[in-house]
C-alpha cells in the first residue's frame, strides 16, 4: 500500500513536471494576444444613404461598402509584422449591432472575455452613449469615424480617443484655404439636417477665427417645387448676394453635387462639394500615402476613404503604442498615447500626437476635390505657438472638455 | 614583430584600396535616375552641361556601381527590374531580376550578389549577379522595406522597414533574420562606418538619426537636426553620403532643403547647407571636394563645395530626380 503511494506521488510529480515543461515551452512559442473589438451598426445612414450617388444607388457594379472596419482589416495585418517587435500577437473581432444600447451590451460581454480596446464606427450619439456607459470599466474606446464636435467637448470621456477630424477641424482647414486664397466674403448654404446646422456653426466659429465675412446664411431644400423656389433652386440660392465662395452644409450630400459651376456668381464652392476637407483621400501623392492606397486597394478592390484611414490608423497607432512602450497594460498605453511621446505616421506629413485636453489625433487634412488633393492645412503661414498642427481644431484654451 | 608587420601589410593594403577611387580614370559625368520620367540624365562633371538623357524603364530609382564602374545598375521599380547601363557606350545593355517593385539595393563586397527591398510585397530579393537571376526572397522584412546597407564585411544586411519603425538585420547568403531593433519613425536608408563599427539610419518623420553598434545592433545614439526657420514636419532626413575616412557625414534633409554635415566622431552637425526642395539622394565626387544632391521636388540637382560648405551650381535635369553616382 506504502508502496503503491509512493509511486502514485512518483508518478503524479511526473505527470505535474511533464505540464510544467509544456507550460515553458508553450510561453516561449507563443505570444500573449491583445484583441481588439471592432463595433459598427447594420443600419447607419452616413453608408447607406448619405453620399451615396444617385446613380450608384441602381448600379450593378458599384462598391457601396465603405465601412470603417475594411480599414481595421489592413491595419491589423500589417500589424502581423509588429509581433517580433512587440512581442504580442494582435487579433481583431468584428460585432455589428442594431442599437447603441446593444453595442454596450456587446462591449461589457466582450470585456468580460479579455477584450479592452475597441474600434467604434458609429454616428456621434452612439458613440457619445456607449462612452457615458462604460466609465471606469478598463475599457478604452477609438472613434473612427464619428465627426461631432460634442464627443470632443462637453460630452468627452477619458477612455474615449478620436482619430478622425471633427467638424470643426474640417471648417477650420477649409477657412484657412479660403483665407490664403484671399476668397474672403462668403455665402453659406445651409442644408435642413440637424448636422447641417452643426456644420453651419463650426463655419461660422471657423470664419470668425481667420478672418472670413459671411455674407448671408440660406437655407436650401432637396427639391424642384416651383413653389418653393427661394429654397430649392440654385438661381435663386446664389443670386443677389456678393461673394468670392460658397460654403455649403449638407451632410445628405446630394444637393451639393449640382452646386459647383452653377452658381449665380463665378465662385469656388467649398464644404459639401467642391473643395472639400478629408482626412485622406486617394488622390494623395506625398509621404507615402501610394504606398498604403496600393496595400489597400490589393486587400479590397476599392479606393481607400476616410473611414478606412481612420480605422486603420487607429490599429496601427495602438500596434505602435504596445511596441515603443513595452507594455501590455491598456491603462499604461492609454497613458503613453495620451503623453505626447509616441508620433503617429499616417502616412500624410508631420508626426501626428494625441490631443491630451481631448484625445483627439493632431493631423494635417486634405483639401481634396472629388479627384484631387489641391492642398493640406495647416496651410504654409498659419503659425500656433507649439505645433502648427494646432491650427485646427479646438485647442487647449477654447476646448469644453473637462476629464 | 610578425604581427607588426602584418599589420603594416594591412595598413598598406587598405591605404592603397582607399586610393583606388582617386586613381580611377573616370569620366566625371555625373549620372542622375529621373524617377517621374523614366530617363537617366549624364552631366559633365566640369562643365555641369547635360550630356545624354537615356531612356530607361519605368521609374528608374536607386543605382549602384558594377564591375569597376564599367556599368552602373538602375532599379526601375515600374518595370520590375534592374537594367544595366554600359559606361562606355551609354546604352542600356542587359536586364536582371530583382523581385517586383524594386526600390533601394545594394551590392556585397565581393560583387557576387545584389539584395533589393521589395516595397509593395514587404519582401528582400537576393539576385546573383553571376546570372542575374533571383536566387532568394526573404519575407517577413517589415512593412514597406526599403534601406538595404552591407555591412563592410558583407556578412550581414540592415533593411529598414518604414511602417514598423525597425532595422532587421539578416543574413543575404543564408535568408536567415538575425535581430530587429526599434528605431525612430519612418527608417529609410542606413550607412556603415568604413571601420564597421557603426550603422546610421535616417527616420525620416522623426526628423533623426539613430545610430546602432553595427556588431551588437544595440541603438546607441540619436543624432537631432534643429535649426531657426526649419519647420518641425519639413525635417525629413534621407540619404546619406560619408567621406572615406569615416569622419564627416552628410545627410540629406528633405522639405527642410537643406543637408546637414555632422562629424562622426562626436556626432555633432556642424553646418547646414541649403539646397533645393526636398533634397534627398546624395553622392561625393571621389576626391571628396564635391557633394551632388537631387531635389525631388524641384527637378534639379545641387552641387555643394565641401570645403567652402556652400552651393556652388545647380543643374536642371527630369522630374523627380531620385539618385545620383559619380564616375570617377
Amino acid at each position: 500500500m506504502i508502496n503503491n503511494m509512493q509511486s502514485l506521488s512518483k508518478l503524479l510529480s511526473l505527470v505535474l513536471l511533464c505540464l510544467l515543461v509544456a507550460e515553458v515551452s508553450n510561453s516561449a512559442d507563443e505570444l500573449p494576444t491583445i484583441t481588439i473589438g471592432h463595433m459598427d451598426l447594420a443600419e447607419d445612414i452616413r453608408y447607406t444613404d448619405w453620399n451615396v450617388h444617385p446613380v450608384d444607388i441602381r448600379s450593378a457594379t458599384a462598391i457601396i461598402d465603405h465601412r470603417a472596419y475594411a480599414g481595421a482589416q489592413l491595419a491589423a495585418e500589417e500589424l502581423k509584422q509588429f509581433q517580433r517587435i512587440a512581442k504580442v500577437n494582435f487579433a481583431l473581432q468584428r460585432n455589428t449591432v442594431n442599437t447603441y444600447s446593444e453595442m454596450i451590451q456587446e462591449i461589457t460581454d466582450m470585456r468580460k472575455s479579455g477584450i479592452q480596446f475597441f474600434l467604434i464606427d458609429a454616428p456621434e450619439t452612439v458613440v457619445s452613449e456607449v462612452a457615458r456607459q462604460t466609465v471606469d470599466q478598463g475599457i478604452y474606446l477609438f472613434n473612427t469615424t464619428s465627426i461631432g464636435d460634442k464627443i470632443r467637448n462637453e460630452d468627452c470621456q477619458k477612455h474615449l480617443f478620436h482619430f478622425s477630424a471633427s467638424r470643426s477641424m474640417r471648417t477650420d482647414a477649409i477657412a484657412q484655404y479660403l483665407v490664403s486664397q484671399k476668397w474672403t466674403r462668403i455665402l453659406v448654404l445651409q442644408g435642413p439636417l440637424p448636422e447641417d446646422l452643426e456644420t453651419t456653426q463650426a463655419f461660422e466659429r471657423s470664419s470668425k477665427h481667420f478672418g472670413l465675412e459671411i455674407e448671408e446664411i440660406r437655407n436650401f431644400v432637396l427639391g424642384n417645387d416651383p413653389r418653393s423656389r427661394d429654397i430649392n433652386d440654385l438661381d435663386f440660392l446664389t443670386g443677389k448676394a456678393r461673394y468670392d465662395a460658397v460654403f455649403v452644409a449638407d451632410a445628405d450630400g446630394e444637393f451639393s453635387l449640382g452646386l459647383p459651376y452653377a452658381t449665380q456668381r463665378p465662385a469656388a464652392v467649398a464644404g459639401a462639394s467642391g473643395i472639400i476637407a478629408r482626412v485622406w483621400h486617394w488622390s494623395y501623392l506625398r509621404h507615402g500615402a501610394p504606398q498604403v492606397h496600393g496595400r489597400f486597394e490589393r486587400m479590397h478592390g476599392r479606393r481607400m476613404g476616410e473611414s478606412d484611414w481612420a480605422a486603420w490608423v487607429a490599429l496601427k497607432t495602438l500596434g505602435m503604442a504596445v511596441a515603443r512602450s513595452k507594455s501590455k497594460d491598456p491603462e499604461k498605453i492609454a497613458a503613453y498615447l495620451r503623453s505626447g511621446e509616441l508620433r503617429i505616421d499616417g502616412s500624410k506629413g508631420p508626426g501626428m500626437s494625441i490631443r491630451p485636453w481631448n484625445n483627439q489625433l493632431r493631423q494635417p487634412i486634405l483639401l481634396t476635390t472629388e479627384n484631387w488633393t489641391i492642398s493640406r492645412a495647416p496651410i504654409e503661414g498659419f503659425k500656433h505657438r507649439t505645433n502648427d498642427l494646432d491650427t485646427i481644431g479646438f485647442g487647449e484654451r477654447d476646448t469644453a472638455c473637462q476629464f | 614583430m610578425h604581427i607588426s608587420r602584418l599589420n603594416l601589410l594591412w595598413k598598406i593594403g587598405f591605404l592603397w584600396a582607399l586610393s583606388i577611387p582617386a586613381l580611377a580614370d573616370g569620366t566625371g559625368n555625373i549620372f542622375v535616375s529621373n524617377e517621374a520620367d523614366n530617363t537617366v540624365s549624364v552631366i559633365d562633371g566640369k562643365t555641369f552641361e547635360i550630356i545624354k538623357t537615356i531612356p530607361t524603364g519605368e521609374r528608374p530609382r536607386d543605382m549602384r556601381w558594377h564591375n569597376n564602374k564599367n556599368q552602373l545598375l538602375i532599379a526601375t521599380s515600374g518595370s520590375d527590374r534592374i537594367e544595366v547601363l554600359d559606361i562606355a557606350t551609354l546604352e542600356i545593355t542587359g536586364f536582371l531580376e530583382a523581385g517586383e517593385d524594386p526600390e533601394i539595393f545594394n551590392i556585397d563586397p565581393t560583387g557576387q550578389i545584389l539584395v533589393a527591398a521589395n516595397e509593395d510585397d514587404n519582401e528582400v530579393s537576393v539576385t546573383d549577379l553571376n546570372t542575374g537571376k533571383r536566387i532568394r526572397t526573404i519575407e517577413n522584412v517589415g512593412i514597406e522595406p526599403e534601406g538595404i546597407t552591407f555591412r563592410n564585411d558583407g556578412a550581414m544586411v540592415f533593411v529598414t522597414s518604414e511602417v514598423t519603425n525597425t532595422v532587421i538585420m539578416l543574413d543575404p547568403w543564408t535568408g536567415e533574420i538575425l535581430d530587429e531593433v526599434l528605431v525612430g519613425n519612418r527608417p529609410r536608408r542606413g550607412i556603415v562606418t568604413p571601420d564597421d563599427t557603426e550603422y546610421w539610419v535616417t527616420n525620416e518623420l522623426g526628423g533623426t538619426v539613430s545610430i546602432l553598434d553595427a556588431q551588437t545592433f544595440e541603438v546607441i545614439d540619436e543624432i537631432v537636426f534643429e535649426k531657426r526657420g526649419m519647420r518641425e514636419g519639413d525635417i525629413n532626413p534621407v540619404d546619406f553620403a560619408m567621406t572615406s575616412d569615416g569622419k564627416t557625414a552628410f545627410i540629406t534633409l528633405g522639405r527642410a532643403r537643406h543637408i546637414a554635415i555632422v562629424d562622426v566622431v562626436s556626432r555633432e552637425v556642424t553646418d547646414y547647407v541649403l539646397a533645393g526642395d526636398r533634397v534627398w539622394g546624395a553622392a561625393l565626387t571621389a576626391d571628396e571636394s564635391l557633394l551632388v544632391v537631387t531635389n525631388g521636388a524641384s527637378d534639379d540637382v545641387t552641387i555643394i563645395d565641401t570645403n567652402k560648405k556652400v552651393a556652388v551650381n545647380s543643374v536642371a535635369v527630369g522630374r523627380t530626380p531620385h539618385t545620383v553616382r559619380i564616375d570617377d
